[in-house]
């Protein structure tokens, strides 16, 4: 059995979600236990851990210099992937609204959306108080999650240096940021 | 210290989640790559690692009496 483009693009997935989930039990650790305790070292090994199979997998994809991917293409898939199913099972066009490149569905701007045609869809009808509701529980998901995504960046810079830096170009391209 | 314990269980339920979603990856590396690739090693490392991050966020707060195995995911 060969490599595909769709493990490759799970595992890439899959490993980019799993450093960034145990960099947040990272700080969290540090927070709580002192950054020169056991458990922050644990931690900082296992991120060190995931960084390498990261790399790992990115050179499976890179080989063979200058002759493109060595993937095959995606057969028949008997066994699907456990968590493969799970990314690619809510498409933006699932929700019946479509935003400009850059705001996709881990967007605060898509999920506050998302919620409101929901409402509507099952409802027929949406109420201002609803929406107040919704956009006052996005609100409060956003500071948090922005709140932990600049933690995270400051203890472990080195793990954003690229994500920052992509983040800052798209930003500037369409107006919009990650933790902005 | 109640509160603090209740973090490092909540930081230890979401290791666990973390293990119960990447426990797999080394199965599936040496479907597709064999034994011996580097990647699968890489893998067997990081879950070896939330294992051992798990156990100890698990017995941060636990009675030194106990000795609870590392028996579920």
């Amino acid at each position: 059995m060969r490599m595909t483009e769709a493990d490759y693009e799970y595992l890439i997935h899959t490993l980019s979600e799993t450093r960034s989930r145990a960099t947040e039990i990272a700080v969290g650790v540090r927070a709580r236990a002192g950054a020169d305790h056991k458990l922050a070292k644990l931690a900082d090994d296992t991120i060190a851990k995931i960084e390498s199979l990261f790399n790992a997998v990115r050179l499976i994809n890179a080989e063979k210099p200058g002759t493109g991917p060595r993937l095959a293409r995606e057969p028949e898939r008997k066994a699907p992937l456990r968590t493969l199913e799970k990314v690619a099972s809510v498409p933006p066009s699932a929700d019946g609204f479509a935003l400009p490149p850059g705001i996709g569905p881990e967007h605060w701007l898509y999920e506050f959306l998302r919620d409101v045609f929901r409402e509507l869809g099952a409802r027929g009808a949406v109420s201002v108080e609803n929406v107040d509701r919704m956009w006052k529980y996005r609100r409060d998901c956003f500071v948090r999650d922005r709140e932990t995504a600049r933690r995270m960046v400051r203890t472990y810079p080195e793990l954003f240096g690229e994500l920052l830096h992509h983040t800052s170009a798209r930003a500037s391209a369409h107006g919009v940021g990650w933790i902005g | 210290m109640a509160d603090s314990g209740n973090e490092m269980n909540d930081l230890a339920r979401r290791a666990s989640n973390l293990l119960f979603d990447v426990i797999d990856i080394p199965r599936h590396l040496r479907a597709r790559l064999g034994q011996n690739h580097a990647a699968l090693g890489a893998a067997e490392e990081m879950v070896a690692s939330l294992e051992a991050l798990l156990r100890e966020l698990r017995r941060y707060h636990a009675p030194t009496s106990v000795e609870e195995p590392f028996d579920e995911v």
